[in-house]
């Protein structure tokens, strides 16, 4: 696990040469004596933060940022909890007073950090995201996310290639609504499905309850839901992949092989199952860590001259991994 | 001095001479009082008609005992400890540390008996953590087994370094996802579980002393019997029990989230309050206690199959417990 | 007094199955036991008596192994014995059975008999069938005829009682202690009880029978042994010595007169009760006037406790009506109403009913009260703390303050707090349910001193007991029930205990 997470760093940061190396420090003008630049005692620092901790993603990529920041010589501080924004709003609201320069938020709720936003508005510190929603935000001066829209089309477009068509069509749409990524793009699939003319299996999508324990979760909708339809599924679109492994298992276990699945992330247990070639049909690969470094690049310039991000909003795109290119793909989670 | 004596001694209460009459009548009583059994029926037969052919069939009897396999290893854990009058509200993350320890210890290469075993003890050991703390230092079991559920569940973290694991050697998975004679490995796992506890509680001086100590720790005291060890060996066995439950699920499931088992937890707890509602002595027993799983089981299948959204199934689980509750002690109380 | 302060303790006769000597035990640095001895002979009965506080508790603590003395020595049959704890004392053959602690109710009662490793087994497994034979064996030794597989819960208070003796046979007990064992048991029940100790000591088993029933004690016991202040005062024959000698050796003073004078009643009728029925109660008509002690009697399951419930409001009426000064209270059972007529219920079950043990004095008296401590929804530290101090006054409640705990008070001393607790409302009517059940000779006379003051200031007092003798000192008139009916009515100056046990059989009804 360890040499893989080697291998995966060196990747981000070939990648971070390709996509931000325009943007290195650069030599602008001195800024004004409040805006930017590092705190009285000399060190920048930097309060970042996530409710996602829990999660092998939001793990992975604010440890990520945690160490780039620090190889940038910040005084990187990381709050975390378990989808607890009381806890958070309140740590850092004690960071904004404690002499905080930058707020890094990773994975935020927007709807529920106004707390520590207006405390960072009234002390003029930017705050900079990482998947902080999925439209443009003026609570931000930077939100770098994957666009919703293109993972949902990717993973729509990737089911109906395995079933040969989308046209009538049953398909369960499993999703997170307390996710705002899942639940964006769990929206848009489900609407670019039934556009397309497929039948959403049980009428409405299925909700998970628990992020956590997802995988039992879709393994028990979808062994239950062909309980009672076994002839009523063709297709099982997942927002994420810890459910679709579930979702996949299922099927085998069902002894079905006219059923597919797809599911966005990427995890590494998720690739070895789309090698397979079995009803786990394909996922989306974020890259985490080249939208850490484009943070980073940016906080880094902020430090430098005060320089704010020109965007407020940067969108990337995901990549789809299936059959095709799963043999040559590395999870990075 | 006046004293009682000038009345003539009483006879001898003579009731109920016909001890065996006496036991067929609180047999009787048992069924006729269970409203928890009446609403496990009561369910079967309303999802039975509202869907005949998907619930009711042979292959969805088996599906729903492989979904309630390992609740009712981990609520057989929760029954150990509740017979003894604690709480251990740990269970779930136990299970899901012992799973994530075991699955670790495979993917560092160890041998898969071996990396189990060692889960096991994962498991026993946080059980004796709990044990110790009740036991010995007198803490509340609802407050050290919160304690150990936010360690243990941190530790499961750490364990896992957040992510999933996964890639165990597929031998590992014989555990989880083979099928002896039809009937899916887990099952058979949770019956000889189930059926080892109820031996054990209704069989071994062990066990009955696990009762003593539950009904009235004092006098169990007073009696000579060993209240701090009996307390202790009930909590090392919950959490052995499980840790057994969170391996069997990471085979079924092929990884180990950090997460897991953390939910079984409160459908443990449910289920052995809903099984407490069919013994006379309103104790915990392992009888009961799969009852409660039946209708746990039951109720989130039939959900789902009828197609009742996961939101309400939540508000409908819970509401559908405290009925059946309700409906056993009305029945008592007229009784 | 004199006489029975300093006496020599009598020379051991024989052989003694157990013999504490010169035992102290401190807790906290406070001296619970200073010089506490007993010694019990094979097949006596042999009475341990005391005030509250005396140090009975921890003396017998000390003699099955629940406490370490501090110094002192225990002989059992004659070779000097240290028990580390009760597995100990019972391989020593000295079992105590616990006024509230003799059975675990939630199991059977084989299991209750075996309790402590007795349980025949091969490797652990139960032989269940052995066992409930075994079971059976010891209570028929008792002449017991108990379903021994039934919850020990489900038993009626003496059934438990004979179910503890059974588990002290079954630990070979050569040395039985019970405290308090008649305490919630009828007369017949305790008859039943006797004829069981003394088969027992005829077997030559040791008995050490602690009781405050002083009656009791001259009807049953060979010996007495009295403690004060956590000193052994005297250890004597029965037959050597008088009740009146007894009280005064426990409280080191003449006992005066236990029960006040009566004569205040008035005419002025201040409860009425006409044709009243409910669960358990038949047809119940009488009137209670101010000033007046109405006892009632009869025997567990007569009625009389659910006869108090009914007149509380706890219970549903299903004919008849209850007036209170005037004003008819609902027949639904509504405990409100009932208060709001002045009226009110003192409990039996103090622990369970009567007072909160974790809470202070102070909070006891002012959850019970708080309109009287509050204004607009604030409660006045000030004033709870002196509505403590005044009921302590008043009913001379022992302990160091307001704020102490009621759990670490003597028992006569909780049961103050309760009265207390519902004096402090200054109802007209006091019902009291077992006014002074397991409470010493002392707080006793207290007790129906302050009852008879109460009378005197106009409050009309309904008062259910078990003990005639108490239902005679204490009352102006006593109602025996029976079936639920009242079987018999008669002044309590002069009656007569055997006309009274007469109306509780329905005899003579």
């Amino acid at each position: 696990m360890r040499t893989r997470l080697k291998i995966i760093t060196g990747l981000a940061a070939a990648a971070m040469l390709g996509l931000t190396g325009c943007s290195g420090p650069g030599t602008g003008s001195e800024a004004g004596g409040t805006s930017g630049g590092s705190g009285d005692d000399g060190t920048f620092k930097v309060a970042a933060f996530t409710a996602g901790y829990a999660t092998p993603g939001g793990k992975l990529t604010l440890d990520k940022f945690v160490e780039e920041g620090k190889a940038k010589g910040w005084d990187v501080t990381l709050y975390t909890s378990d989808f607890d924004y009381d806890k958070i709003n309140s740590d850092m609201q004690s960071a904004i007073t404690q002499g905080a320069d930058v707020i890094l938020a990773g994975f935020p709720d927007p709807r529920q950090i106004a707390p520590l936003v207006n405390a960072a508005e009234s002390a003029d510190i930017p705050i900079f995201s990482i998947d902080g929603g999925v439209e443009p935000n003026e609570d931000f001066v930077e939100d770098v996310t994957f666009d919703q829209d293109q993972l949902a089309s990717l993973t729509v477009g990737a089911l109906e290639e395995a079933m040969g068509g989308l046209e009538g069509k049953d398909v369960m749409v499993i999703g997170h609504d307390p996710h705002i990524g899942i639940m964006t793009r769990s929206n848009l699939a489900y609407d670019m499905l039934e556009e397309a003319g497929a039948i959403i299996a049980g009428g409405e999508m299925k909700q998970a309850l628990n992020p956590g324990t997802s995988q039992e979760e879709a393994l028990k909708f979808v062994t239950d839901f062909l309980q009672a339809n076994p002839e009523g599924l063709d297709g099982v679109w997942v927002g994420w992949d810890h459910a679709a492994l579930g979702a996949a298992q299922a099927i085998n276990e069902a002894g079905r092989d006219d059923i597919y699945v797809t599911g966005v992330d990427a995890l590494g247990v998720a690739v070895e199952e789309i090698k397979k070639d079995g009803p786990f049909y394909a996922s989306v690969h974020q890259d985490w860590f080249s939208v850490v470094d484009v943070v980073v690049e940016d906080i880094e310039a902020y430090r430098a001259d005060g320089t704010l991000p020109e965007e407020n909003f940067v969108e990337v795109e995901g990549e789809l991994i299936d059959r095709n290119n799963a043999a040559d793909f590395t999870p990075s989670m | 001095m006046a004293t009682t004596e000038t009345v003539s001694a009483a006879p001898l209460p003579q009731d109920r001479p016909d001890e065996a009459r006496d036991e067929r009548k609180s047999l009787s009583q048992m069924v006729l009082q269970s409203g928890t059994i009446i609403a496990l029926v009561g369910l079967i037969v309303i999802f039975g008609i509202m869907s005949p052919s998907g619930f009711l069939s042979l292959g969805n009897l088996t599906n729903i005992l492989a979904q309630v396999a390992i609740l009712t290893i981990i609520a057989g854990a929760q029954t150990i400890v509740m017979v003894t009058g604690h709480f251990d509200l740990s269970v779930g993350t136990t299970a899901t540390l012992s799973g994530a320890s075991a699955s670790a210890f495979m993917l560092s290469g160890l041998p898969v008996p071996v990396a189990i075993i060692l889960g096991l003890l994962v498991g026993l050991g946080v059980g004796m953590i709990n044990g110790f703390l009740v036991a010995f230092l007198n803490i509340s079991a609802i407050v050290a087994t919160l304690a150990t559920l936010t360690t243990v569940g941190g530790l499961a973290f750490i364990v896992t370094d957040g992510t999933t694991l996964y890639g165990m050697p597929e031998v590992f998975y014989w555990v989880g996802q083979s099928r002896i004679a039809g009937l899916p490995m887990p099952v058979v796992i949770a019956v000889v579980v189930a059926l080892v506890i109820w031996i054990v509680l209704k069989y071994t001086t062990v066990g009955r002393r696990w009762y003593a100590v539950g009904g009235n720790a004092d006098v169990a005291r007073l009696s000579g019997v060993s209240v701090r060890g009996n307390v202790f060996w009930a909590f090392a066995l919950a959490g052995l029990v499980s840790g057994m439950g969170g391996i069997v699920l990471v085979s079924r499931l092929s990884s180990a989230s950090a997460t897991s088992a953390n939910d079984y937890m409160m459908l443990a707890v449910a289920a052995v309050f809903l099984g407490m509602t069919l013994s006379n002595s309103g104790q915990a027993n392992l009888g009961g206690t799969l009852v409660g799983v039946g209708i746990i089981g039951v109720l989130q299948n039939g959900l789902n199959i009828v197609g009742v959204n996961t939101y309400v199934q939540q508000v409908l689980t819970g509401i559908i417990i405290v009925a059946a509750v309700l409906l056993s002690s009305f029945k008592s109380r007229r009784a | 007094m004199s006489a029975s302060t300093a006496e020599p303790i009598a020379p051991p006769v024989g052989q003694l199955a157990l013999q504490a000597t010169a035992i102290s035990k401190h807790f906290d640095g406070v001296a619970a036991l200073t010089d506490a001895r007993l010694d019990v002979r094979p097949g006596e009965i042999h009475a341990l008596l005391g005030e509250n506080g005396a140090g009975k508790s921890t003396l017998i603590k000390i003699l099955t192994g629940v406490y370490r003395p501090d110094a002192g020595s225990i002989a059992s049959d004659g070779e000097p014995v240290h028990f580390a704890g009760v597995k100990d004392a019972h391989q020593a053959g000295v079992v105590a059975l616990y006024q509230e602690l003799s059975i675990v109710p939630t199991i059977s009662v084989a299991e209750n008999i075996l309790l402590g490793e007795r349980t025949p087994n091969t490797a652990g497994l139960v032989r269940w069938p052995e066992a409930n034979r075994e079971a059976r064996r010891h209570l028929d030794r008792l002449n017991q005829r108990i379903p021994v597989r039934r919850l020990a819960g489900q038993l009626s208070p003496v059934q438990q009682t004979m179910v503890a003796v059974a588990r002290a046979l079954a630990a070979d007990a050569r040395v039985l202690i019970l405290d308090e064992p008649t305490a919630s048991l009828t007369d017949t029940e305790i008859k039943d009880l006797f004829a069981v100790l003394r088969s027992l000591r005829d077997e030559g088993v040791g008995i050490v029978y602690v009781s405050h029933r002083l009656e009791e004690v001259f009807e049953l016991c060979d010996r007495v042994t009295i403690m004060r202040n956590g000193s052994t005062i005297s250890t004597r024959d029965v037959a050597d010595i008088t009740i009146e000698g007894v009280i005064s050796t426990m409280v080191g003073r003449d006992p005066g007169e236990l029960f006040p004078d009566r004569g205040t009643a008035t005419d002025r009728a201040v409860v009425s009760v006409e044709s009243l029925t409910g669960r358990r109660v038949q047809d119940v008509s009488f009137t209670a006037h101010a000033g007046e002690v109405i006892g009632i009697g009869g025997l567990a399951g007569s009625g009389r406790s659910e006869l108090l419930c009914l007149l509380a409001g706890a219970q549903k009426a299903t004919g008849g009506t209850i007036t209170v000064a005037g004003r008819v209270l609902p027949a639904k059972g509504d405990v409100g109403a009932v208060l709001d007529a002045g009226m009110v219920l003192v409990p039996e079950e103090r622990r369970s009913q009567g007072v909160s043990l974790n809470a202070s004095i102070q909070d006891n008296i002012a959850l019970a009260n708080l309109e009287k401590v509050s204004s607009g929804g604030w409660v006045s530290a000030r004033r709870v703390t002196e509505l403590a101090r005044r009921s302590m006054e008043n009913l001379r409640i022992k302990a160091r303050g307001p704020r102490q705990h009621v759990g670490s008070l003597s028992g006569g001393n909780q049961q103050k707090v309760v009265l207390a607790k519902m004096l402090a409302r200054e109802p007209h009517v006091l019902l009291l349910d077992e006014p002074t059940r397991g409470i010493d000779v002392g707080t006793k006379a207290e007790i129906y001193r302050h009852i008879r003051e109460l009378a005197a200031q106009g409050t009309t007092i309904i008062a259910v007991s078990s003990e005639l003798p108490e239902l005679i000192g204490l009352s102006d008139r006593i109602l025996i029930m029976h079936e639920g009916r009242i079987s018999g009515q008669v002044p309590a100056e002069g009656a007569d205990e055997e006309l009274l046990l007469s109306y509780c059989y329905g005899r003579n009804a």
